[in-house]
């Protein structure tokens, strides 16, 4: 399965960059700098567990002034996350971030050393579609329509291309 | 007799299996229309096209003319002075030829003039017409409601008054919604005639209806002109070939036009070739039997126009009100263009639809 992960407001203290490890199911798929994009293939369960570490933040990576007030910090923002082509547009927000006790809830911000997790079923569209629906309650036939969708996706796949 | 009960899933299934196969270009015919064509391999987008699938009135996209039709050399028409009159002249011919329709009183109709699209003919019809109220039976073609109310001009549904002196009737036959002749069709043209309300007969749908004997009265005086179109029997429904047929010859911007020698000639020469090489009731010819056979396989009822069916609408969300198709005055949801099932045959048969 493909991700892509897009990530915004990157900012280095120093000349240090920010790291990121993303974990899916407990297992790395990528540990390095945090990039505007970054794209894998990884195989999912049924139940998927996400997660993206900001693994290089320490005190000294946020500078004050004499009021306090934060002029320098290392930090970055996730942007989009885009599986097996589907963008999970607003459901990224369905997500936490996990600094040491404190959780916050739809967090995409990585300030304090800690974790972002999203729990996500494959196939990841109907997870979308059922998620999305639960949320907003604005889709009744979401069900109905991707068994249909399913089910000619599976025909088609066995005819050529015209 | 046992009452037909209509697969709405199945309906359903095989309007997600042509659009989705329209992204995998695994369709037999290509759609022509950007809006039956998913641009991407979004399940919205492909969702959203499946509402219209079965949606238009549009003609049957056969192979063999859209083979006949690649193969025409146009070009040499752009020089021909008089191909506008050979079409003009050939058109009534070739619709005579077909023993299924008698036009009683179509002699008195001297006057054919070339269109493009029937809408040019209604465009004039409105301009003729313009300081009286036109008038149409709900569920006609969408686009005189969406021009009148657009234009400001006056109208009103037939069953919201009764015909008045300085009304305009427009009216189909077959009728656009029902597929065959509105059922107060012959009450309407005597209320018109006796009240010298001009009418207009639209007979776009015609050619492909399956009458097996039709006839049709055309010596009310009230009948003013008749439209005839390519559009909804051969696939050349963007080249916009159409004629115009009337007692008196109008001096409009259309007929003026094709005074002064300007008309189409692409349009006309390729309208005439298609004319020439086919049948005015090829379609009904080939497809009959198809219509048939989705009607009894999807539960529908075959309608006097080979390429539609009547049904309930299968989809809710594609056909609220809100959501009506291009216009709100499109009130066509019963309507079923069987004509994607007939054009994606092969396609269909793999796929296990066609049993």
């Amino acid at each position: 399965m493909s991700f892509v992960f897009k990530f915004k407001n990157i900012n280095s203290v120093n000349n240090k960059k920010p790291i990121c490890r993303i974990e899916l199911n407990g297992n790395d798929v990528y540990s390095d700098e945090v990039k505007e994009h970054i794209t894998l293939d990884t195989n999912t369960q049924d139940n998927n567990v996400l997660r993206i570490y900001f693994e290089n933040k320490q005190g000294k990576d946020t500078i004050l002034n004499d009021q306090q007030q934060i002029v320098q910090d290392l930090n970055f923002e996730l942007e989009q996350i885009i599986i097996d082509g589907i963008d999970l547009k607003h459901l990224i927000w369905q997500s936490k971030y996990v600094a040491g006790d404190n959780v916050i809830d739809s967090c995409l911000f990585f300030g304090p050393k800690g974790y972002w997790e999203l729990k996500f079923d494959s196939p990841i569209l109907k997870w979308f579609l059922k998620t999305n629906h639960n949320k907003n309650n604005n889709d009744p036939t979401w069900e109905t329509d991707y068994n249909f969708y399913e089910k000619v996706c599976q025909k088609l796949n066995k005819i050529q291309t015209r | 007799m046992s009452e037909i009960k209509q697969n709405t899933d199945k309906i359903t299934e095989i309007a997600w299996a042509l659009m989705t196969a329209s992204v995998q270009n695994k369709l037999d015919i290509p759609g022509e229309y950007i809006w039956n064509i998913p641009v991407s391999d979004d399940f919205n987008e492909i969702r959203s096209k499946t509402w219209s699938v079965y949606s238009s009135g549009n003609c049957i996209k056969d192979k063999n003319l859209i083979e006949f039709t690649k193969n025409v050399q146009l070009n040499k028409y752009l020089l021909d002075p008089w191909i506008v009159k050979r079409f003009e002249e050939y058109f009534p011919s070739w619709f005579k030829k077909c023993p299924r329709f008698q036009f009683k009183g179509i002699d008195e109709f001297k006057h054919s003039c070339f269109a493009q699209g029937s809408q040019e003919t209604f465009i004039n019809f409105y301009i003729k017409h313009r300081e009286r109220r036109f008038r149409v039976f709900k569920g006609e073609y969408w686009w005189h409601m969406e021009c009148w109310k657009k234009l400001g001009m006056e109208w009103a549904y037939i069953d919201e008054d009764d015909i008045k002196a300085n009304d305009v009737v427009i009216l189909s036959f077959p009728f656009a919604r029902l597929g065959d002749e509105h059922p107060q069709q012959k009450e309407l043209i005597e209320q018109c005639e006796k009240l010298g309300v001009p009418v207009m007969l639209d007979f776009i749908y015609l050619p492909n209806t399956t009458f097996d004997n039709v006839q049709i009265d055309l010596t009310p005086s009230c009948i003013e002109s008749i439209s005839f179109s390519l559009s909804k029997t051969f696939p050349i429904a963007n080249a916009r070939v159409a004629l115009r047929m009337t007692k008196e010859k109008i001096y409009d911007p259309m007929q003026i036009a094709n005074d002064e020698n300007v008309a189409n000639r692409l349009a006309t020469g390729i309208g005439l070739e298609c004319m020439q090489q086919f049948d005015v009731d090829y379609m009904v010819k080939i497809y009959e039997s198809e219509q048939k056979h989705w009607c009894k396989n999807l539960g529908l009822t075959p309608t006097k126009v080979v390429h539609f069916a009547e049904g309930t609408p299968y989809t809710d969300i594609g056909r609220m009100n809100s959501k009506r198709f291009f216009s709100e005055f499109n009130d066509q949801q019963n309507r079923y263009n069987l004509g994607p099932l007939f054009a994606n045959k092969n396609l269909l048969q793999k796929m296990g639809y066609y049993e």
